[in-house]
């Protein structure tokens, strides 16, 4: 298994053409590269939330009950994956246009 | 043949090493013939596609390695000329540039891309060819060419990051804090909520069977890896540095049995599935070879349960080797300290999360200390004989056909998934079994089993 992630490291980062580079280098671009995807998947969310639902969305996210937070993402987000899909090659594509 | 042509590689290689090399000055470069460069250059060309080509399983032809070589110094030398002479030294390199008159940063980047694949696909082949005089002189350059790359892709994210800031600073105006809260829950337990909202929306897209299967086939190493790729989780995975590969397998391992455990996916996998036949045989005969192979006087349902609930858990929390491995290493203080930091922060709240209780800690403990169960391992020559023969064809990657003793007879058609292995206990095993468009999975001990092809 975790040779098969490795390798499926090194496929993004030949993707990028950087598959020559040092472990350290190739992690500091797949941290940046991870929160982009993140901030990014926010603010998709955020968009998903209306004005009326501000308040309650604070509340849900100040407090501490996990299940009523997952509930409030899980009804926002019911297509996740398609959006963690679409954000990811967004990125990527983005990087790679007139690299 | 395999070896005939391996030992020429190396005698070549050796030849390589030994000989100087025979590196023409730029200027020698420039003032060939033409017509002798043209020449050469078709004859390269032809030389090209013939490396193009796959490399062949096993073994590496000398004389496509031979050409190799020739196109990977041709390149060193280029790309050393480049620096001072960019582009004149392009029109004599057309060879490995599809037939381009002039070649720039980008080409170089291609072609270091095309080359760097190739050591790596013979790399596999024959891992010494990396000691390669030539060949370690090109990764060099092609890590010089990468770095160079890599600042381009530093640039971009940048632009991109911007663009995001000004996004959330919009929304922050409209929306104070929000979006911090969020990002905070986001982060919290790293790849947690990924998955748990992965997983939530499997739950509804995925035909209830499937998933069953996945559920039931309590085979930890094979539900994570489907669930990681139901969930799209190898993309995330794939931004995290190999270093950390492990740790994120064990984080991710643990959160996904954190979220299972959770109420609310309780509830809704409850709520999802309902009662279920399927589930209840599955379970059931999992519960039944338990029994039998475990020697396990059961008389009250819980008490199987309950040792089958602590197994499993177990199993799940601290089975995978990964988790051993990286425990133990957290344990004796192997772990450098960044390593440490890491392994610390998540195998702990992994396992506080996962198994916080000090019943699975405890059970944890005595299963290190191989006192988990009293009952010795025993296991005869036949099958351990056995056992490394699955255990080498599983190395190998092949298809480990098995009958599976039911009663009085064998039934053909299982296939193993994993071996578990546990201090002072019998070794057992795995199968799957498709029945249909559906799979079967059950877990039983060695003595079950016979490969369905004997080797041993």
């Amino acid at each position: 298994m975790e040779k098969e992630i490795i390798n499926k490291c090194e496929s993004i980062m030949e993707e990028m053409g950087l598959s020559a580079l040092d472990d350290k280098r190739k992690q500091e671009i797949m941290d940046k590269m991870v929160g982009l995807v993140c901030d990014r998947i926010i603010l998709k969310l955020m968009g998903r939330i209306s004005d009326v639902e501000v308040d309650e969305a604070n509340e849900i996210m100040t407090g501490e009950d996990e299940d009523r937070q997952l509930e409030f993402l899980r009804i926002k987000m019911p297509d996740f994956n398609e959006i963690l899909d679409e954000e990811i090659n967004a990125v990527k594509a983005e990087i790679l246009k007139d690299l | 043949m395999e070896n005939k042509n391996e030992s020429k590689i190396w005698e070549k290689d050796e030849a390589l090493s030994k000989e100087p090399k025979k590196v023409e000055s730029p200027e020698t470069f420039e003032t060939n013939d033409d017509n002798l460069e043209k020449a050469k250059e078709i004859e390269n060309e032809e030389k090209q596609e013939t490396t193009g080509k796959e490399v062949k399983e096993g073994k590496i032809e000398t004389k496509e390695f031979d050409q190799f070589i020739e196109d990977v110094n041709k390149f060193n030398k280029s790309f050393e000329v480049s620096k001072t002479e960019k582009p004149k030294i392009f029109d004599r390199f057309k060879g490995l540039l599809s037939k381009k008159e002039t070649a720039d940063q980008r080409d170089y980047e291609k072609l270091s891309q095309d080359i760097l694949k190739k050591v790596f696909e013979y790399g596999k082949v024959n891992p010494d060819i990396l000691n390669n005089d030539s060949i370690k002189e090109f990764l060099e350059k092609a890590k010089e060419i990468a770095n160079e790359r890599a600042d381009r892709v530093d640039k971009k994210i940048e632009g991109l990051n911007k663009q995001t800031a000004e996004e959330i600073e919009k929304i922050n105006k409209e929306r104070p804090g929000l979006f911090d809260k969020i990002s905070a829950r986001f982060n919290k337990n790293g790849l947690e909520i990924v998955i748990a909202l992965g997983l939530l929306a499997m739950l509804a897209a995925m035909p209830r069977e499937a998933l069953l299967d996945k559920i039931a086939s309590g085979d930890v190493g094979m539900q994570i890896n489907t669930l990681l790729s139901q969930l799209n989780l190898p993309q995330i995975h794939s931004f995290l540095p190999a270093k950390y590969a492990n740790l994120a397998l064990i984080a991710s391992t643990a959160a996904v049995l954190r979220v299972a455990k959770s109420d609310f996916l309780t509830r809704n996998i409850r709520k999802y599935f309902g009662s279920n036949d399927l589930k209840e045989e599955v379970i059931q005969e999992e519960e039944k070879e338990s029994k039998e192979s475990e020697g396990f006087d059961v008389s009250s349902r819980e008490e199987v349960v309950k040792k089958k609930d602590t197994d499993e858990s177990f199993n799940q929390v601290a089975g995978s080797s990964e988790y051993q491995e990286a425990f133990k290493k957290y344990q004796e203080g192997e772990l450098d300290d960044e390593e440490k930091k890491e392994a610390g922060d998540d195998i702990n709240e992994s396992f506080n999360q996962v198994a916080g209780s000090s019943e699975y800690q405890e059970a944890f403990k005595k299963y290190q200390e191989g006192k988990l169960d009293n009952e010795e391992m025993k296991i005869n020559k036949e099958e351990l004989e056995m056992l490394n023969t699955l255990k080498e064809m599983i190395a190998k990657g092949e298809k480990v056909e098995v009958k599976y003793k039911k009663g009085p007879d064998w039934e053909f058609g299982w296939y193993v998934t994993d071996i578990k292995e546990k201090k002072g206990k019998r070794p057992s095993v795995s199968l799957k079994r498709f029945q249909g468009n559906d799979a079967k999975y059950i877990n039983v001990d060695l003595s079950k089993i016979e490969l369905a092809k004997k080797k041993y």
